[in-house]
């Protein structure tokens, strides 16, 4: 084209044109054109299997879009294995850093390219001298030859991010870099980042926190469902419009209607005032000094942004990690759970976050799984009675709707909203009656979802009480009460009466 | 993408295949329901068979029974290896532990104590080990592999420092009938070996414990948030397996009429080859106490094989290490899967640049 020598000074010198991938039932990524300027930062947004992660490891080479290409200096290249996106200067800090640990710094920073002797041996003058020099050209300041594995988190992933700009990168993608830093170590990272702005190195910054994005970022992409749903300036007053486009207006709009048709909460209520579980300063690591009481009948929302203790807080309540408490009473019983058996004992149960790793034994059957945690009742004189287990499924089977051939298939052969089923099923067969779900429709088709509120519902009017943790805001909104949480501290509660007046504004005037 | 000249020579059998394939769809149905246990029968009637081919002695009642004595104490030490497998562990200690409780029990029966009495002294070591075992593993967060491999060094040690001389002699006629004696005709070890694997299968198909380890093996975490008790079963596992193992030392002993610390060398390795032979998975989750035996008694057959035919002991090493890999690579989908593979490879032979053109288009 004629007229790209005219704009050439302003182009954006790198970014991805219609990037798509698209995984078996699943799109992940759907037509992304993004923009990157050197000098400049550019945060990404979005909930859970938005699409955040593909765009990752798109561009860091591990995986191959199916179409679509990414554009530097106005070429497009393809990217077949992590050395192609190196050779092409794109560097990535991932969550999970690739150091070697029981490796040097200096050894770190140099990996793959070590300055050698005329016979081969190592230059070792050279590796710490130069490894010293680039950590310090970014204002960092740690001996070169201590092994990595005795830095604290914060430093190691500076020494990851020396290591790309000491080879010339000139897009480095940080992937949620602060979500394991603690506050004073973040502060440095974001010093770092200004240096590299300086040097003309064009980032992408992932993050689930806002008061970051605003902070360092140039602009802000959200991603929903695989599309980049909008892109604004990275400035605090567009934070509502912001927060809006990442939680989806879809969902907004069929919250008004039902709202005006009086449905769409998952429960009606407490039912009395009697509390059924309460508990006065939690904390551990990650939670911070949380209080909150539960009532029988009660479907109560714990919301916030991801990462921000939610899920902390349900394994906390479960017993399933560990945590201190000034008081925690369950169902009348003055007793902290110290392990799950424990919380089940009391009446707790958890359908955890990650279903297919922690809430249930996929190669195991339907009936195996449904039984897992009230073996005893299934058990007469020593031997599991099969035909009473089966008997058991099977009802559930028809009282849930769960959807399989029978109820002898191993569970990895069910869908997502019926193995959510099946793991309810497990908990109403314990006979526990709070429930805690974390998460409870993630990786739920939409007529599946419905069913699920409806099963809660049927649960608190049995005499249940539920606690729903989530981080989809219209979620959050069927719920009785709304507790939000923002780096794990309990920093707003939210009545149902200003739910039905305000509607998400109410919820989100406390999300970061 | 088949060439041209192949496809040309599957056109002329088309009308054959169609027929065959529906008559293949079903035997392939029956197969899979069968599961794994199909293959490893299937095994062993070959093993038979070829054993029959081989050698005229094979078959005559003597032999197997010699056989089947023989492979009786691998056996239960690969039932007790399988409830340790199953919750994804491993131990490597059984065969030391199963000498020093022969040496212990033998030396209970010099000392004058009456059998039973001797006997229950060998089951305590062996237990007493499991559970020292089993709580390094859950409570002191040590791999089941190092854990057990230090135990391997320690109970062989321990045997030999507390057995005096070269062995220790057994005339005990009462513990001799026990362990090496007849009950209507069928020899003891065999009959010990048979309840051994019937209740430990019993166990593990249709009692809460055995559910709960196919749980923990297939998935620990779930099985924790489940509210299992994990910790306790992993730790009765262990203490079953070396408690077995202690069984196991008793009956060699019994059979060479002494207790000595240097048997059941290598029968860890063994038990553990029994084990993957019958199909289960060393990630835990998988398999069942009666395949573990059968597998055992593959292996065990064919070194009888072996010793017919006379094929020297080293070659047998070789043979024994090779039949543990096919079998595996049998048992398991991915073998299978990869035979499929290959099969399909051998038939297109030249897949290599048509792909690469394939690419290239795309």
């Amino acid at each position: 084209m004629s007229s790209s020598v005219v704009v050439e000074a302003d182009r954006p010198q790198f970014g991805v044109r219609g990037l798509s991938k698209r995984y078996p039932g699943t799109r992940a990524l759907a037509d992304l054109d993004l923009n990157l300027v050197a000098g400049e930062v550019h945060g990404i947004a979005g909930q859970n299997g938005a699409g955040k992660s593909t765009f990752v490891r798109i561009m860091s080479g591990v995986e191959t879009p199916d179409t679509g290409s990414i554009v530097i200096d106005g070429q497009e290249v393809r990217f077949d294995s992590p050395q192609d996106a190196q050779r092409a200067q794109i560097y990535t800090v991932h969550q999970e850093l690739s150091l070697m640990a029981p490796l040097s710094v200096a050894e770190n920073i140099f990996m793959g390219d070590m300055p050698l002797h005329r016979w081969g041996s190592v230059d070792w003058g050279t590796v710490r001298r130069e490894a010293t020099e680039s950590l310090r050209e970014l204002g960092i300041d740690i001996d070169v030859r201590r092994p990595v594995s005795s830095l604290p988190i914060g430093h190691r992933q500076l020494v990851e991010i020396a290591k790309a700009v000491r080879r010339d990168a000139r897009v480095l993608l940080l992937d949620e870099p602060t979500a394991t830093l603690p506050a004073q170590e973040a502060h440095r990272l974001f010093t770092l980042i200004e240096a590299l702005k300086q040097r003309g190195i064009a980032i992408v910054y992932i993050s689930h926190h806002f008061d970051e994005m605003y902070q360092i970022c140039d602009r802000i992409s959200i991603l929903r469902d695989g599309l980049k749903v909008a892109e604004y300036p990275a400035e605090a007053s567009e934070h509502n419009a912001i927060l809006r486009a990442m939680l989806g207006s879809k969902g907004e709009s069929t919250l008004r209607l039902n709202s005006a048709a009086g449905v769409q909460r998952m429960g009606e209520g407490p039912a009395s005032d009697e509390v059924v579980l309460s508990v006065k300063g939690l904390r551990n690591e990650v939670l911070q000094d949380v209080s909150l009481s539960l009532r029988r009948g009660e479907v109560l929302g714990v919301s916030g942004l991801l990462g921000n203790g939610q899920s902390e807080l349900s394994s906390a309540l479960f017993g399933a990690t560990e945590s201190q408490s000034l008081e925690f009473v369950i169902n009348g019983k003055e007793r902290h759970p110290r392990h799950p058996a424990d919380a089940i004992g009391l009446g707790v149960g958890l359908l955890p976050e990650e279903r297919k790793t922690q809430g249930l034994v996929l190669p195991m059957s339907v009936t195996a799984n449904v039984t897992m945690s009230a073996l005893a009742q299934f058990t007469s004189s020593g031997f599991l009675q099969r035909s009473a287990e089966r008997r058991t499924a099977n009802d559930m089977r028809t009282s849930l709707a769960i959807k399989t051939s029978s109820t002898q298939q191993p569970v990895a052969n069910l869908s997502g909203g019926n193995q959510q089923k099946v793991a309810l099923a497990k908990w109403l067969v314990s006979g526990v009656q709070i429930l805690i779900f974390a998460e409870p429709t993630r990786g739920v088709d939409v007529g599946a979802k419905a069913e699920i509120y409806g099963l809660i519902g049927e649960f608190v009017r049995g005499g249940g009480s539920v606690i729903v943790v989530t981080s989809e805001i219209t979620e959050a909104l069927m719920c009785d009460r709304v507790l939000v949480m923002r780096r794990g501290a309990l920093v707003g509660e939210v009545a149902r009466d200003d739910i039905d007046e305000r509607g998400e504004n109410a919820v989100m005037e406390y999300f970061a | 993408m088949p060439t041209r000249i192949t496809s040309e020579q599957h056109a002329g059998d088309r009308g054959h295949d169609d027929r065959n394939e529906t008559r293949a769809k079903l035997l392939r149905r029956v197969w899979d329901a069968l599961g794994t246990k199909a293959y490893l029968f299937s095994v062993a009637l070959l093993v038979v068979l070829i054993g029959y081919v081989l050698s005229p002695y094979f078959l005559t009642s003597r032999n197997l029974v010699a056989v089947l004595i023989t492979a009786s104490v691998v056996s239960i030490l690969a039932v007790g290896q399988f409830m340790v497998i199953v919750t994804g562990g491993i131990d490597l200690s059984v065969g030391s532990v199963a000498a020093l409780s022969s040496v212990v029990s033998a030396l209970a029966l010099q000392n004058g104590m009456p059998m039973p009495v001797a006997v229950l002294i060998g089951l305590a070591v062996g237990g007493g080990i499991g559970l020292f075992n089993g709580l390094l593993i859950v409570y002191g967060g040590i791999t089941p592999f190092i854990v057990t491999l230090a135990m391997l060094s320690i109970a062989r040690g321990l045997a030999y420092l507390i057995q005096t001389g070269r062995f220790v002699p057994i005339d005990n006629a009462a513990f001799m009938s026990v362990f090496n004696g007849e009950v209507a005709g069928v020899p003891s070890p065999v009959l010990i070996a048979l309840v051994v694997t019937a209740v430990a299968a019993v166990v593990l198909a249709f009692m809460p414990f055995g559910r709960r380890l196919y749980a923990i093996g297939s998935n620990p975490e779930a099985a924790r948030l489940s509210g299992l008790p994990v910790r306790r079963d992993v730790l009765r596992a262990y203490f079953l397996s070396s408690t077995l193992a202690g069984l196991g030392g008793m009956m060699i002993a019994a059979q060479l009429t002494e207790g000595s610390a240097i048997i059941g060398n290598e029968y860890e390795l063994n038990s553990i080859a029994a084990v993957v032979v019958g199909g289960a998975s060393l990630f835990g989750g998988s398999g069942d106490p009666i395949s573990a035996v059968v597998g055992g008694l593959i292996i065990a057959m064919i070194l009888n094989i072996m010793d017919l035919v006379g094929v020297q002991a080293q070659t047998q090493l070789i043979v024994k290490g090779a039949v543990i890999v096919l079998a595996v690579l049998f048992t398991t989908g991915r073998g299978r899967e990869g035979v499929r593979r290959l099969w399909t490879l051998v038939r297109r032979r030249q897949p290599r640049s048509g792909r690469a053109q394939g690419g290239d288009e795309a």
